[in-house]
């Protein structure tokens, strides 16, 4: 029905790029830097790297109600507000309005996003690992699912490309199921952590908490727009004045935009991937601008769909055609299916005793970590569940004394107020979640957003192997603070829905056989070479580590594969 | 059990901000002429119990009280702009239920109602770390708060609202807007024994 009114094509581009996150940024500097033509699509606003940070400066005194959502955002944002801190004055405006961009849900599905130039790698939580062997080859061997079609010798030289240009922080330690990395020095832990951190390795037989390896720069500089080392403010969700941590918007977009060769369009709905059969391949992306609702078309002969797992699904979901009925790349019948995220919200916390005297100085947007010590081979085998998890935490003082609960009012509790709390160390679990065909998204024309467009129908959620690992998870957890000899622990468990760990994989997923994959080893549509996907759509299973990492090298690799078919096709 | 921790967490929210830092609440005592603040939530006599209150619980010594910086008109807007309507209810009931403890008869002009009548109030009737909240025990599945809920609560609201705002967050508190480093220390010589505000 937008045919009606299309525009007549504007131009024609070496490549597109939809989507500006942490993928999109990554195809557009390398397709750049190999020299294409790149139009880049983007369906929200700018954001310009600094100037655009509204927030970064503002302490909680120049916020409405010191920052807290209000009740207008929370009512909008009524789906964003499921994580409990999204919404919050100093970032929400960088999260999605709900009502403006509804979604359904037959189960429960938290989706959580910003529309914006640099999408999620503005605001996400910047914990950088790689996968290992042990991931690349679990479904095989567990009969899970399909095999990856990539191995860990594939992706390696591609993990340090990224890390290089990046700058990733963080100390190695040369485990198989969390690969050495090309690293910056790693950030500092404080004395509780420290002392967390001795107490597991002695009296749990060696387990291993580290620093959290996090993009963020700790010595010198890298490449972008004024890249700097971390000045700990921990205030990295409103995007960071010091280019401190890696986003498309300081990093990789002003490297594409530096070569010449990048057109951005922000406002940009793709709805549509053209497919010609003729010629076997796509030649162009439909578009509506987000303010005007004009349409467009744009044609390319290379399209990275980087719009995140659940947008890039969808674009392909709605380019049907004779050749593809049920949506781009569907021959499997696998698009859409197969939705991963983490599940974690199970842990524990615990006061630690005799650190009165202590404090620290800066705050940290990063903390401890703790690889996966389950199911990596030989006595760490589980029977009750596949895979394994890692935990991510942290020490901290309490803003006031311990005394201000004893004490019902003056001077004596005015004191009191001023001066820090005990030690409080809290670690949380991320887990891996298994591929299930069951779970998906589907478009839903019923229901169409103000651009005419269907909406998305989520049908997913966490299984039995995720909930048998859960026991695990909370058991360890508070073996680890008892082995550390803290004091009042309290494990909870509280899974919440699937979305929440904002870690959305899998409704396109790589492998060997067309029948049952999306995408083939280069992130290639297996019938339709010329469209790439890589985001997390991408991913064949979860790993337990986070995410977004992986999805940059598979971008990096996918493009560099991209722009030397295109340079074989122009000769 | 959810429910009592939504109770519990109203007013355990961290954040309210100085709106017009300009305005020194003349409201310090009961005596005071209440027109010099209006409230945008509550009415006025709730406005002048809200006053007296976070003024006991943090009064002027050689920083400012709790009215010097503002801190019942944060309440006030928080509950206004950041409350939902339940917890607005919620707030509503609390404060004509601790109003009717204040002055039994509801003839008598609020402004009647002494320091002592406050501190009797905070006294009798808000519960510490310990001690068995037996209004809650007789209706533990009452969706309003028990005064003791509402008292510490509002102390939880008082404390937040004032560590929250320019003059303490700034020049009372340690204050560190860009630390450029990270690492632990002793800590008096770290801040003084002074906790940090952001």
């Amino acid at each position: 029905m937008h045919n009606s009114n299309l525009n007549s094509i504007l131009k024609e581009y070496d490549a597109i790029v939809v989507g500006t996150g942490i993928s999109g940024g990554w195809a557009a500097k390398e397709l750049c830097e190999n020299g294409l033509k790149t139009l880049v699509l983007e369906r929200g606003r700018m954001i310009r790297h600094v100037e655009d940070y509204t927030t970064a400066n503002l302490d909680p005194w120049d916020m409405p109600n010191g920052g807290e959502p209000s009740r207008e955002t929370k009512e909008r944002k009524h789906k964003q507000h499921r994580t409990g801190f999204v919404t919050d004055e100093a970032h929400q405006h960088f999260f999605v309005d709900d009502l403006k961009h509804p979604y359904n849900e037959d189960r429960r599905f938290d989706w959580i996003r910003g529309y914006h130039v640099g999408g999620r790698s503005i605001m996400w939580g910047r914990h950088s690992y790689r996968l290992s062997d042990i991931d690349f080859e679990a479904n095989k061997k567990e009969g899970i699912a399909v095999d990856w079609p990539v191995r860990y010798k594939d992706i390696e030289p591609w993990y340090s490309h990224v890390e290089d240009y990046i700058g990733v922080s963080g100390e190695n330690l040369g485990l198989k199921q969390l690969p050495d990395q090309k690293l910056l020095k790693p950030m500092n832990l404080n004395c509780v952590e420290e002392h967390f951190k001795n107490k597991v390795a002695e009296n749990l037989n060696g387990r291993i908490v580290t620093n959290g390896r996090v993009a963020h720069i700790t010595e010198g500089t890298k490449p972008g727009l004024g890249r700097s080392t971390c000045q700990y403010r921990d205030r990295c969700m409103r995007g960071c004045p010091f280019g401190a941590y890696f986003s498309s918007n300081s990093s990789t977009l002003p490297a594409a935009e530096a070569t010449g060769n990048m057109t951005l369009r922000p406002n940009s709905i793709v709805y549509e991937v053209v497919y010609d059969n003729a010629q076997g391949k796509a030649t162009s992306v439909k578009v509506i601008d987000a303010e005007t609702k004009e349409t467009f078309e744009f044609k390319a002969k290379v399209i990275f769909l980087c719009a995140s797992a659940m947008a890039s699904a969808s674009i392909l979901l709605q380019s049907k055609s004779d050749r593809f009925p049920n949506g781009l790349g569907n021959d499997s019948g696998e698009l859409g299916h197969n939705i991963m995220d983490h599940h974690f919200r199970v842990g524990a916390s615990g006061t630690a005793i005799g650190f009165d005297d202590k404090y620290y100085k800066g705050r940290p947007p990063n903390g401890i970590y703790i690889p996966r010590f389950r199911n990596i081979g030989g006595d760490t085998d589980k029977k009750e569940f596949l895979r394994g998890y890692g935990f991510e935490g942290g020490a901290g003082r309490g803003r006031t004394s311990d005394l201000v609960a004893e004490l019902k009012y003056g001077p004596e509790l005015k004191e009191a107020i001023l001066k820090p709390g005990e030690w409080r160390m809290g670690i949380t679990a991320f887990g891996e979640t298994l591929p299930n065909h069951n779970n998906r998204m589907y478009l839903n024309y019923e229901t169409k957003d103000e651009w005419d467009l269907p909406t998305i129908t989520f049908d997913a959620d966490f299984g039995e192997n995720e909930h048998a690992m859960r026991k695990d998870m909370k058991e360890q957890a508070v073996n680890m603070l008892e082995a550390a000899g803290f004091k009042d622990i309290h494990a909870y468990d509280d899974i919440g829905g699937m979305g929440l760990g904002i870690h959305e994989m899998g409704t396109a997923r790589m492998g060997h056989d067309p029948k049952t994959s999306v995408l083939n080893k280069y992130n290639q549509v297996h019938a339709c070479k010329n469209v790439y996907v890589t985001d997390g759509a991408f991913m064949v299973s979860s790993s337990c580590q986070n995410p977004s990492l992986s999805y940059m090298a598979f971008t990096a690799r996918a493009a560099n594969h991209a722009a030397k078919e295109f340079k074989k096709s122009n000769t | 059990m959810k429910r009592r921790e939504a109770l519990k967490n109203l007013g355990l929210a961290t954040g309210f901000v100085v709106v017009s830092p300009s305005i020194i609440s003349l409201l310090q005592s009961c005596t005071s002429d209440a027109s010099t603040w209006t409230p945008t939530f509550l009415s006025i006599d709730e406005g002048v119990v809200l006053t007296n209150i976070v003024d006991i619980i943090l009064p002027k010594t050689d920083i400012p009280s709790a009215t010097e910086v503002n801190v019942p008109q944060f309440i006030d807007k928080y509950i206004h702009e950041v409350m939902d309507d339940e917890s607005q209810a919620q707030v509503k009931t609390a404060f004509g239920n601790i109003i009717s403890i204040l002055k039994p008869n509801a003839e008598d002009k609020i402004n009647k109602v002494t320091q002592e009548d406050y501190k009797a109030l905070l006294d009798n009737h808000m519960l510490i770390k310990g001690e068995i909240d037996s209004e809650r025990e007789a209706n533990p599945e009452s969706k309003d708060m028990t005064n003791s809920e509402f008292l510490n609560n509002l102390k939880w609201m008082t404390i937040n609202a004032y560590r929250t705002t320019q003059e303490i967050g700034e020049n009372v508190l340690a204050y560190d807007p860009v630390p450029g480093a990270y690492y632990c220390g002793d800590l008096q010589e770290l801040t003084g024994g002074k906790s940090w505000s952001l």
